[in-house]
């Protein structure tokens, strides 16, 4: 066999060998998850200054959700934010949030307006959606006052979007 | 006036100077001169079907590819060359869904390497360069969006119509392994000129490029051919022998 030939065919079991490796979905390096994150605030016991607060027991319940009602409980790390879905098949969504589920205080509702935005994120984490709060309500059985500190929901899960002071 | 007259008289010597010496390399140009290499005569017209994506079409269940070529022997080692073909890609998972397709076109020529023995000696080995086009459709694509609280959304993206464009360089090889039948390899590096406008929803695949997600691409031919020549030594010039 000519050399030359001898090239051909080992280039043509390359490309075989080549060929046979599938080409699988490349994993998704980006959170999918779209969260709206709170920060739970008290005043201290001095001066004006508000601080975070660790809620001892706290329970984020959702409302008129599909299925059974999902009851959260966590054991937070201090400092860290509570998170919540938003209704993605609706314009607005109710949560409910009890400071302290062993003590029994009472639940306050809050209840999120908002625009949804489908956003492509890649082929190997496909879309997510993310949103704009256009508006919110609360009660106060509990809850001091809501603020808004930035009305994008996305993905990025640095953002503060409410701070709640009791 | 003295001091004009001097500059004069020294670049007149100076100009001098520089006309005996290009006249001396001239004539020494004129004696070395080497003899006029023989022409290479005949045409050749190549027609060319990459056998390799076949094979990878039937190994891989998302892309079909098919690729042809066409190239034509100019002159002075170059060809003319003329590619094309078509090719389809599908993305088919629970949360995305979309199908492509295109056909494509290369133009360009290639360059042996090694110059011809013979009039009849048509292997060759080269490198070549390419501008390539291919319009792309994708169809109608369906996402899911999944929530386990309020439930999932499930949304279409209207079907596009795309362009894609790059340069490519290429090297190989073809030798005539029969008469008028040749096979060969090409390496192709390519260069993806339109990245930004497939931000959304980039094709899997397409044809004649290769994948979607990637600017840069490494690919390969294996080609078989078929050549049709005509022409020759003129007889003028073989009586003259």
């Amino acid at each position: 066999m000519r050399p030359i030939q001898a090239a051909l065919v080992a280039l043509l079991a390359l490309v075989l060998v080549y060929s046979c490796k599938k080409e699988e979905r490349e994993p998704c390096l980006q959170p999918r998850v779209t969260e709206l994150h709170l920060r739970t605030m008290r005043r201290a016991d001095s001066g004006i200054a508000v601080i975070d607060t660790l809620l001892p027991y706290p329970l984020l319940r959702p409302l008129s959700g599909q299925g059974t009602q999902y009851v959260y409980s966590f054991g937070r790390r201090p400092n860290q934010p509570l998170s919540m879905s938003l209704n993605q098949v609706a314009d607005s969504c109710r949560w409910a949030i009890q400071p302290d589920s062993a003590a029994g205080t009472l639940s306050d509702t809050l209840t999120f307006y908002y625009t949804r935005l489908p956003r492509f994120l890649s082929n190997a984490c496909g879309y997510t959606t993310f949103y704009d709060i256009t508006d919110y309500r609360t009660t106060t059985h509990a809850i001091d006052s809501v603020i808004m500190q930035n009305p994008s929901v996305t993905n990025d899960v640095n953002v503060i979007n409410f701070r709640i002071y009791y | 006036m003295r001091r004009a007259r001097i500059s004069g008289l020294i670049l007149s010597l100076f100009l001098l100077l520089s006309a005996a010496g290009f006249a001396q390399t001239d004539s020494s140009k004129r004696a070395a001169k080497k003899p006029k290499e023989p022409e290479q005569y005949g045409h050749q017209l190549r027609l060319s079907f990459d056998v390799s994506k076949p094979v990878i079409n039937l190994l891989q269940d998302t892309r079909r590819s098919y690729e042809f070529a066409l190239d034509y022997y100019y002159r002075n080692e170059i060809y003319i060359v003329l590619e094309g073909g078509f090719g389809s890609a599908g993305y088919h998972y629970p949360d995305l869904n979309y199908d492509t397709r295109n056909s494509f076109v290369r133009v360009g020529f290639d360059k042996t390497l090694i110059k011809r023995v013979g009039n009849k000696d048509w292997d060759m080995a080269f490198f070549g360069l390419r501008y390539g086009l291919a319009p792309i459709r994708r169809d109608e694509a369906t996402y899911t969006i999944g929530d386990s609280i309020w439930g999932s959304s499930v949304a279409t993206i209207p079907a596009v119509n795309q362009l894609a464009h790059w340069v490519e360089l290429t090297g190989g090889i073809k030798v005539e392994l029969l008469p008028r039948f040749m096979v060969g390899w090409n390496l192709r590096g390519r260069f993806l000129m339109n990245e930004t406008s497939f931000r959304e929803l980039r094709p899997v695949y397409i044809a004649g490029f290769g994948r979607g997600d990637k600017s840069t691409i490494l690919d390969f031919n294996v080609f078989v051919s078929y050549a049709i020549r005509w022409g020759g030594k003129p007889d003028a010039i073989k009586k003259a022998e």
